[in-house]
C-alpha cells in the first residue's frame, strides 16, 4: 500500500511561504526555514519498517510550487495520504483535500494536528477528508490505521483503530476517541533520514551555526510542564512521554559519524532536565562526541536547569538553548501559568552564558490584557537582557490564540476575536481586542528587533570574541548577516499588517 | 507578587520521602493538582503535587528526596519559618465531577500517590480503592493504610495485609474485579503509566474513563 505523508507548499498573496515554526505554529516568511516534522517523520518511519510504501512529500523542503507538487502527487497515485493542519492554514487544507478527492478519488485522506484533533467534525463538515486522527501520537495510531486499512482491503467501515475519527461509506462520522492518551516513545522509530531526505533541512534554519544541521528524534514527546495556556502542548488529552537517554545518545552518535552532521537540535517542548540531562552530556563525553565539531541545543524552561548541569552541557558542546520568555511582566506570566517570575530568568540566563551557551529568547505581545505599563516592563527588561549580553538572539511574535487552546478558548467565551477568519491566526497581525491600539504592540516588535543593531548590543558582541571561542566568531559573522536579514522581514510583515487591521 | 510561603512542619515520612507543609494563605487548588516550588536566590524551580486536602488548614506536599537533588535536598533541609517559592497551582489531574456512586480506583508509583492523598482527604465519601507501587516497604504512606490500600513492593521481600511483591503491573488480575464503568486515576512513572493502561484496555476498560499523570 502507498502512503504519502504530505505538506504542500503554501504561498501567500505576497509570495510568502508558510513554514511551520515554533510549537508547529505557522508563520508566513519570504526566507524560509525548513523544519523537519519530526513524528510524522517517525511515523514515515514506521511504517516504512513494516512494508508500506513511503513517499516523504514535503513540497516545501523539495523546493515545489504547488502546482508541481499537485501534479507530482497525482501522478503517484497513493492509497493514502495524510496531511497535518493548524489554525491558520484550516481553510488551505479543506481546499486542498477538496481538489485532490476530484483528482484521486480513491485515495483515503487522512488529517493530523492539533487544531483538527480538536475539531473534528469542522473538517468534515468542509472538506472531503476521510479520516482524522485525534492523537498527537500520530506515528502509533497511523500505523495501527494502515494495519487495519491494509486487512480492510482498503476500505474504511467500521474501522476498530482508537485515537480517529472518519466517515463511513453512509457519510456517517464516527468517532473512536477513546484512544491511548499516553505511548512509550522508547517504541517509537528513531528518524530514518534518508528516506525524509535529511540533507533538504539541513541548511535552510536560522538556529545553524554550522551546517550541515538537523533535529534529532525527540526525547520528550509534548511538554513534561504542558500548562502554558497559549501553547499547543496543553491540554488534558496531551501527556508527555519521556526516550532513555542511551537511545538518544546512540542517534547523535550515528548523525556525527555516519551523517557527518555539524549541528543537532532537539525540539522537544522542553529537553531533558535533572539526571537525565546530566546523564545526556556525560554519554557525550564519554563517547567523545563532543569532539567532533558538532554543536548540540535544545528548548528548555527557566527553572529546569542548576550550575552543575548547564557546566557540563558546556563541556559536552551544547550551544544553542532556545527558551520562552514570552513576557517581562509577571501578571502576564502569572496569567499564562508559566510557573516562574521574571526574577528566575535572569539567573538561569547568566549560567548558560557563563558556560557557552548561546540561550535563545522567544518572546511575545499582543496578550488581550496587555496594557502600556506590561509592554514597557517586557521591552525594557529584554533590552536589559540582551545588553548584559545574558541573551545571544530573540525572536518576538504576536500573540495569536491558535487550535482551540485555553488561551484560544478564553478569547472565543470573553467575545475577543476580531475575526472568525482562521486565516487570520497566521501571527502577522494582533486579532484580538487589547486595551491599548495595535499598533503600540508592533512598535515595541520593532524596538525589539532593532536591539540588534544597537551600540550596546554590538559591543557585547565585540566583548564575546575575546574570549577567544570559535563559536562566538561564528556567531558574529553568520547572526550579522541574518539579524539585517530577519529584522527586514518582520518589518516587512508588520507594515503589511497595519494596512489588513483597518480591515478588520 | 509574592509568591513566597512560611514552611510549617517538616514530616520525615522514611529515608526517601517526607512531607512539607506550608502555610495556607491564598493558596487554592484542586485535589490532584500541583504547585511548583523553589528556593529563595535560587533559579531553579521543581514540581510538586499537593497531598492535603483543599480545605485542610496547610498545603502540604509530598517529596522524594532525590540523590543530588538541586530542590528536593534543599527543602528536606529548610528551617520551619523560611519561605518557599510557591507557583500555582497547575494541572487537569482532579476529579471532573465527584461521583458519590462510582468507584475509583487510583494507582501510583512513588511519590504519585500524592495527589490520591489530597482527593481522599477533600472527598471523605469517596469509594475508592488506591494501588501504591513502592521500591522499599518503608516508602508506603503510613497514613493511607487500611482495607482500601494496597502495596506492591519491587525490590525486597515483604508480608503482610494487601502487601504484594513486585510490581503493580504483574498483579493486573485485582484490576479486573471491577465494573466496566469505573475511573482508574493513573499517576507515576510513564512506563508504569503506559503498561497499565495498555493492560487496562485490554481488559474492556473504557479510555474514557482513564485518566493520567505522569510524574518523573
Amino acid at each position: 500500500m502507498k502512503v504519502a505523508i504530505s505538506f504542500p507548499p503554501i504561498i501567500n498573496s505576497l509570495g510568502q511561504k508558510a513554514m511551520i515554526s515554533q510549537n508547529r505554529n505557522v508563520q508566513f516568511f519570504s526566507v524560509p526555514t525548513y523544519l523537519l516534522p519530526i513524528t510524522h517523520a517517525q511515523a514515515a518511519t514506521k511504517l516504512k519498517l513494516n512494508k508500506f510504501h513511503v513517499i516523504w512529500d514535503d513540497g516545501n523542503s523539495q523546493l515545489k510550487n504547488y502546482d508541481e507538487w499537485l501534479n507530482n502527487l497525482i501522478e503517484k497515485k497513493p492509497d493514502v495520504i495524510v496531511f497535518e493542519s493548524t489554525t491558520p492554514v484550516m481553510k488551505f487544507m479543506w481546499n486542498t483535500i477538496n481538489q485532490i478527492k476530484k483528482y484521486l478519488k480513491e485515495s483515503i485522506i487522512i488529517l493530523t494536528g492539533y487544531h483538527s484533533m480538536r475539531k473534528p467534525e469542522e473538517s468534515f463538515k468542509n472538506s472531503n477528508v476521510d479520516i482524522i486522527i485525534l492523537s498527537n501520537h500520530v506515528d502509533f495510531v497511523l500505523f495501527n490505521l494502515m494495519e487495519e486499512i491494509k486487512v480492510n482491503n482498503r476500505k474504511i467501515n467500521q474501522l476498530q483503530t482508537n485515537g480517529i475519527a472518519y466517515k463511513n461509506f453512509l457519510g456517517e462520522i464516527k468517532n473512536n476517541s477513546t484512544f491511548k492518551k499516553i505511548e512509550n516513545i522508547n517504541e517509537s522509530e528513531i528518524i530514518d533520514r534518508d528516506l525524509i531526505e535529511w540533507k533538504k533541512y539541513a541548511y535552510e534554519n536560522g538556529n545553524f551555526l554550522q551546517t550541515p544541521g538537523t533535529y534529532s528524534t525527540s526525547v520528550i514527546r509534548d511538554c513534561t510542564f504542558g500548562k502554558c495556556t497559549f501553547c499547543r502542548y496543553n491540554g488534558p488529552e496531551l501527556s508527555f512521554s519521556i526516550m532513555n537517554v542511551k537511545r538518544s545518545v546512540d542517534e547523535y552518535e550515528k548523525l556525527i559519524n555516519h551523517y557527518k552532521v555539524k549541528e543537532i537540535f532537539d525540539d522537544s517542548g522542553v529537553w531533558y532536565r535533572g539526571n537525565d540531562a546530566r546523564d545526556f552530556a556525560k554519554e557525550i563525553i564519554k563517547r567523545g562526541l563532543n569532539k567532533k565539531n558538532c554543536y548540540f541545543g535544545f528548548n528548555t524552561r527557566f527553572e529546569y536547569l542548576d550550575e552543575e548541569t548547564i557546566k557540563l552541557l558546556g563541556e559536552a558542546n551544547f550551544r544553542f538553548v532556545l527558551i520562552g520568555l514570552e513576557s517581562g511582566s509577571n501578571y502576564t506570566l502569572e496569567r499564562l501559568k508559566k510557573g516562574y517570575t521574571k526574577e528566575t530568568v535572569l539567573e538561569t540566563l547568566k549560567l548558560l552564558t557563563k558556560y557557552g551557551l548561546h540561550p535563545h529568547l522567544t518572546i511575545m505581545v499582543g496578550y488581550y490584557w496587555e496594557d502600556q505599563k506590561m509592554l514597557d516592563e517586557t521591552v525594557s527588561f529584554v533590552k536589559k537582557i540582551m545588553f548584559k549580553g545574558y541573551a545571544r538572539t530573540l525572536q518576538v511574535t504576536l500573540c495569536t490564540p491558535l487550535d482551540y487552546t485555553p488561551y484560544h478558548q478564553e478569547c472565543i467565551e470573553k467575545n475577543l476575536l476580531l475575526t472568525t477568519n482562521y486565516d487570520d491566526h497566521d501571527m502577522s497581525k494582533i486579532i484580538v481586542k487589547t486595551p491599548i491600539p495595535h499598533k503600540k504592540y508592533y512598535d515595541a516588535i520593532k524596538e525589539l528587533y532593532y536591539i540588534a543593531f544597537h551600540p550596546k548590543f554590538i559591543l557585547r558582541q565585540i566583548k564575546f570574541l575575546l574570549k577567544f571561542r570559535k563559536r562566538d566568531w561564528q556567531f558574529l559573522i553568520t547572526y550579522s548577516v541574518r539579524a539585517i536579514r530577519r529584522v527586514r522581514q518582520h518589518v516587512f510583515n508588520l507594515t503589511k499588517s497595519n494596512k489588513i487591521r483597518n480591515e478588520l | 507578587m509574592n509568591n513566597f510561603y512560611r514552611v510549617i512542619e517538616i514530616q520525615n515520612l522514611s529515608i526517601g520521602n517526607y512531607i512539607i507543609k506550608v502555610e495556607k494563605r491564598n493558596l487554592k487548588f484542586t485535589a490532584g493538582q500541583f504547585f511548583s516550588l523553589g528556593l529563595e536566590n535560587n533559579p531553579i524551580n521543581r514540581e510538586y503535587s499537593v497531598c492535603s486536602g483543599e480545605n485542610d488548614l496547610t498545603v502540604d506536599f509530598l517529596i522524594r528526596e532525590i540523590n543530588k537533588g538541586i530542590i528536593s535536598s534543599n527543602l528536606r533541609n529548610i528551617k520551619i519559618n523560611d519561605k518557599i517559592k510557591v507557583l500555582g497551582p497547575f494541572g487537569n489531574f482532579y476529579l471532573k465531577k465527584f461521583d458519590e456512586k462510582k468507584q475509583y480506583i487510583f494507582i501510583a508509583t512513588g511519590t504519585g500517590i500524592a495527589p490520591f492523598m489530597s482527593i481522599i482527604k477533600t472527598y471523605p465519601n469517596i469509594n475508592y480503592k488506591i494501588f501504591h507501587g513502592v521500591r522499599l516497604f518503608e516508602d508506603t504512606i503510613k497514613e493511607l493504610i487500611d482495607k482500601n490500600y494496597f502495596t506492591f513492593v519491587s525490590r525486597e521481600k515483604c508480608m503482610g495485609h494487601n502487601i504484594y511483591e513486585g510490581r503493580i503491573t504483574e498483579y493486573i488480575s485485582l484490576l479486573n474485579r471491577f465494573n466496566k464503568d469505573t475511573y482508574f486515576f493513573l499517576c507515576g512513572n510513564s512506563i508504569m503509566v503506559s503498561e497499565v493502561y495498555d493492560l487496562l484496555l485490554k481488559n474492556n476498560y473504557s479510555a474514557i474513563n482513564i485518566f493520567t499523570e505522569i510524574f518523573f
